[in-house]
């Protein structure tokens, strides 16, 4: 053994002292006449032997510290060597237990600790919103004007700075492509802290329309695509036929991404170029605009501000609308913020449930360890000595789960990366670095502790007599069956909670899924292409009509229809109708959805026709008379108790005046899933082609067969009449719906993946009590067969003693389920916390897998043989 | 006849010999020894210093062979008696050219050794005082 270099110089000077020490004896008995054989024999008898020198030194200093460490590190490494199976399972199950807790833990400390822009608590979103809209949704916007307008307000705002998203097309670097671009005014990147790596930002110069066009780069783009070269700056990017001079690279992190529109599709920027005025109508609200308050202004206060200043701002441009204020973070994490905590609970429980497993086990060991730790108490080790190797096993076993989970980490981290997705900000990323090494050392540690506790309590209520003796068989320390009794009912509850909560999620996931959407998404085909500002209204229908017409030839395809908006598509445009013979009424303005249909839209999607007609091709030219359909919601809300048909609206996109309302369709649900069917007015393209030359143009293909084989089929047709059209999110109607439920998906899969694993412990801990149980009592059964018992008996008494202890576990999981899912409500649909088919069915399932566990120890106490049992041990 | 003088803690090689004498069984018996071979360590180191082996036959002769002290009780003695700063010690050459440690008493150690002395005395005459025989 080693010793530290301090105790090697006085154990080696030690050594010297006493071998002259005996040399002098022995030369002292040969004086006096002993042979020196003799007498170097019969000294070293005297004085022991070289172990002498090794005990003298204990005497005189003890052990060290280290010593004993290793000695513990030692025994514990060889105990757990000796029972692979033990240890494997031990250690596998901290391993998972303490990763998912780091790699949660890391996720809540990045997102929610740390925040992930300077001076979060100062920046707001300011919405424009239609009185009665307000606090309804997050997602509206600003137009250009009154952006403008606004900015002059600097005793509100520090800063106010304001972006939009669009999707260029870049040429001129291999295939041409369509690229996601932030326009940006110049004082939003500077607002978030977000400053360039390379080059510059955006200065005012670079906002008017005659300033020479500049871009800047994502760290991304400028890694892919120019290899991070430093010279990129002073190169030119061609964006729609235009070119832009690069002049900066943003930061690796810098989190800018399509959770600025609260979109779920995780798309990051891969250019930022400075915002101009464009010729989107003063009216379009397409701005995102994020202030920064003044310091020393709380977000209360600037809130009045802005409430007093609305009146004043809306006098410019006639208009009634209500300013909104959503601070930063709420605006980006709000949906998040209750799925995470949940989450962090959660996986919490799972470590909970891990180390009472864990202890239960040791316990079981240390049943059986009663012996030797007996004898060493009787050799004379001191209790605390003991409890020092008890709490080293435990250590070095939660240290090994600790390292198998950095290695689970990695997987970890981007499975939660992945599954979370759709919630989080852009670019977040969770960094293994030193803080990830450290809070997993410290988990491990605390684990550790904390399930060592348990069998350095039960070797303290140890009765020397009793273990050592015969009768060891029989002593029941009965303080310790109970404590593992209790962990292991705890464990069965806190399965149960975990359960539920899965079981719950997946009810509200399927019948988000099977909600009545209000159209039919099989066999349909969906893309999205923008034509382009080279086309007018004119050329622009004729070419829709063209590929109209192309794709009907196509074999299998059985209706074609255009559309500016797609259920789920995301691209809805919302505004004011007026309705004729009705005065407007600023306080109860007349709100819904507005969207351009062509070709044989609703019956491509299935929409029913509740009344009227649908658009026919005469009504599809520009001069003929102005025709508009509306769907049911828009009917119930604004027609109670007539019927729209004849009347006539003011549609007011891309073309006003009144249009007659020729027909009622069913109502959609186009924002998601979960939310309710919006009023929608439709209205033919080719009446208002203006503003459809400046939409995205979605084409849905109702085909009879697989959608995915006329996808080809149809971009070619589409190539025929414009080659370099670029057309993309081409997909299925049903993948456009999975992709929309990805969200839901998430936090289901979580649960159910801890709910698995707590189950999976929860069997094992029912298994091992029982097992130890039916040890235990194995003399009581073997007299009690012998006493004519059968085999049904002994099988009736191990299942009844399991089934209490489930019972009992149902029952307090139970109560803490009823209490506990209500912190789910908000990820829920349709379905209540307390869904009692849930429960049911989820209490049966954990039911019948305890039972399933206790089959084997009850079977095994059934071939206890009496004559072994009752001629003693 | 000759006894073994228990050490600090009873080691496993003066458990394992089988005294003449049987071993006192009483905890009080086992700290007087101590302390006295602490006692004879100081007394013998008055004459001047010795190193380890000369001390155990220093006392092994003074006491006429019946005192026998191991090499497992009188190191961790003078050890302990070093950490008490009653004695202290350095390496030094022999007549033979051999490398042996020296103990030597500290003034503080002579100090120990005359309160010792007077404990002894004190202690001894005690136990006289009750073992004379009764005047009748």
């Amino acid at each position: 053994m080693r010793l530290p270099f301090w105790r090697r110089h006085q154990q080696a000077e030690l050594e010297e002292e006493i071998r002259s020490h005996l040399d002098m004896a022995v030369r002292e008995r040969v004086e006096r006449g002993e042979n020196p054989q003799e007498a170097a024999r019969s000294a070293w008898r005297q004085f022991g032997n070289p172990l002498l020198v090794e005990e003298i030194a204990r005497d005189m200093w003890g052990w060290t510290s280290l010593e004993r460490l290793w000695q513990d590190v030692r025994y514990g490494l060889r105990l757990l060597v000796k029972e692979p199976g033990f240890t494997a399972v031990v250690v596998l199950t901290l391993a998972i237990g303490i990763g998912a807790n780091t790699a949660v833990f890391s996720l809540v400390n990045t997102l929610i600790l740390r925040p992930f822009f300077p001076d979060i608590q100062r920046l707001i979103v300011v919405q424009d919103v239609p009185g009665p809209m307000r606090g309804l949704n997050m997602t509206y916007k600003m137009s250009y004007a009154k952006y403008q307008a606004w900015r002059q307000h600097g005793e509100i705002f520090e800063s106010l700075g304001a972006m939009y998203g669009q999707g260029p097309s870049l040429t001129g670097m291999g295939e041409p492509e369509r690229l996601q671009a932030a326009f940006v005014s110049s004082e939003f990147l500077p607002a978030l802290g977000i400053s360039p790596v390379l080059g510059r930002g955006f200065r005012p110069e670079d906002e008017p329309r005659s300033a020479p066009p500049v871009v800047l780069l994502s760290y991304q783009f400028w890694r892919t695509r120019f290899a991070s070269q430093k010279d990129v700056l002073g190169h030119t990017l061609q964006l729609n036929d235009e070119l832009f001079t690069i002049v900066g690279v943003l930061p690796e992190h810098a989190s800018l991404g399509s959770s600025f529109f609260r979109s779920s599709s995780a798309l990051s920027f891969d250019v930022v170029a400075p915002l101009r005025a464009t010729e989107m109508g003063a009216g379009a609200n397409y701005l995102v605009v994020i202030g920064k308050i003044r310091p020393g202004l709380s977000v209360a206060a600037a809130t009045a501000a802005i409430d007093s200043q609305t009146p004043a701002v809306n006098q410019q441009f006639g208009s009634d609308y209500k300013t909104q204020v959503i601070p930063l973070e709420t605006y980006l994490m709000g949906d998040t913020r209750p799925l995470l905590l949940v989450v962090l609970g959660a996986v919490g429980v799972v470590l909970l449930i891990t180390c009472a497993n864990t202890a239960n086990l040791l316990l079981a060991r240390g049943a059986a360890r009663q012996k030797e730790i007996a004898v060493r108490l009787a050799l004379g080790a001191r209790s605390l000595r003991i409890f020092r190797q008890l709490l080293t096993e435990s250590l070095i076993m939660s240290l090994l789960g600790g390292a198998l989970a950095l290695l689970f980490l990695r997987v970890a981290r981007e499975g939660l990366l992945n599954l979370l997705a759709g919630r989080l900000p852009n670019g977040i990323a969770i960094p293994i670095d030193s803080n990830i090494l450290l809070s997993t050392l410290a988990l491990s540690v605390v684990t550790g502790l904390s399930f060592g506790v348990a069998p350095c309590l039960q070797a303290r209520n140890r009765n020397l007599r009793d273990a050592l003796g015969q009768g060891g068989r029989t002593s029941r320390s009965a303080g310790s069956q109970r404590v593992r009794n209790v962990l292991v009912v705890a464990e069965i509850a806190c399965s149960l909670a975990l359960l539920a909560g899965a079981g719950l999620l997946m009810r509200s996931f399927f019948r988000l899924l099977s909600v009545d959407k209000g159209y039919s998404s099989e066999h349909v085909l969906t893309l999205r292409f923008w034509p382009g500002l080279s086309y007018t209204p004119e050329t622009e229908i004729s070419y829709l009509w063209a590929i109209l017409q192309g794709t009907l030839e196509l074999p299998g395809v059985e209706n074609v229809g255009f559309s500016t908006n797609l259920p789920l598509g995301g691209n809805m445009t919302t505004g004011s109708f007026g309705i004729e013979g009705r005065p407007s009424d600023p306080d109860n303005p007349i709100l819904g959805s507005k969207m351009l249909v062509g070709g044989d839209y609703f019956r491509a999607l299935r929409i029913p026709l509740i009344a009227g007609r649908l658009f026919t091709p005469q009504d599809e030219q520009p001069k003929a008379p102005p025709v508009t359909i509306v769907d049911q919601a828009f009917a119930q809300r604004y027609f109670k108790n007539e019927s729209p048909l004849g009347k006539r609206v003011n549609f007011g996109w891309g073309g006003g005046g009144w249009a007659e309302i020729i027909g009622v369709v069913g109502a959609v649900r186009e924002m998601s899933l979960a939310a309710e069917e919006q009023p929608t007015v439709y209205a033919p393209i080719a009446q208002h082609g203006s503003a459809a030359v400046h939409s995205n143009i979605f084409m849905a293909v109702r085909s009879g067969g697989d959608p995915t084989m006329e996808a080809q089929a149809a971009k070619d047709v589409i190539h025929r009449f414009n080659g370099g059209q670029i057309v993309e999110h081409v997909r299925t109607m049903d993948d456009l719906i999975n992709e929309s439920v990805a969200a839901n998906r998430a936090p289901m899969w979580l649960f159910g993946g801890f709910a698995a694993i707590t189950v999976l412990l929860a069997a094992i801990g029912v298994y091992g009590v029982l097992s130890y149980y039916v040890v235990q009592r194995g003399q009581e059964i073997g007299i009690r067969m012998a006493l004519g018992a059968k085999r049904r008996d002994v099988l009736q008494m191990v299942l009844g003693r399991a089934s209490r202890l489930v019972a009992a576990g149902l029952v307090a999981g139970l109560l803490i389920s009823l209490a506990g899912t209500r912190a789910l409500t908000s990820l829920l649909f349709g379905t209540k916390p307390t869904d009692v088919p849930t429960f049911i069915a989820v209490a049966s399932l954990l039911a019948f897998i305890g039972l399933m566990a206790s089959i084997v120890p009850a079977i095994r106490a059934t071939g206890v043989d009496p004559q072994v049992v009752l001629r003693g041990e | 006849m000759s006894a073994h003088l228990a050490g600090y803690r009873p080691s496993i090689s003066s458990l394992l010999d089988k005294p003449i004498a049987p071993m006192p069984r009483y905890q009080n018996q086992i700290e007087l020894l101590q302390g006295t071979l602490d006692l004879l360590i100081l007394q013998t180191l008055q004459w001047g210093p010795q190193h380890g082996y000369s001390i155990a036959r220093s006392i092994n002769i003074t006491s006429g062979d019946v005192l026998e002290v191991d090499a497992g009780s009188l190191y961790p003695a003078l050890h302990r008696l070093e950490r008490q700063g009653w004695v202290k010690s350095r390496w030094k050459r022999s007549e033979n050219q051999q490398r042996v440690k020296e103990y030597q008493l500290t003034n503080s150690g002579k100090k120990q050794l005359l309160s010792e002395r007077s404990r002894w005395e004190t202690l001894t005459a005690a136990i006289a005082g009750v073992l004379k025989p009764q005047e009748d």
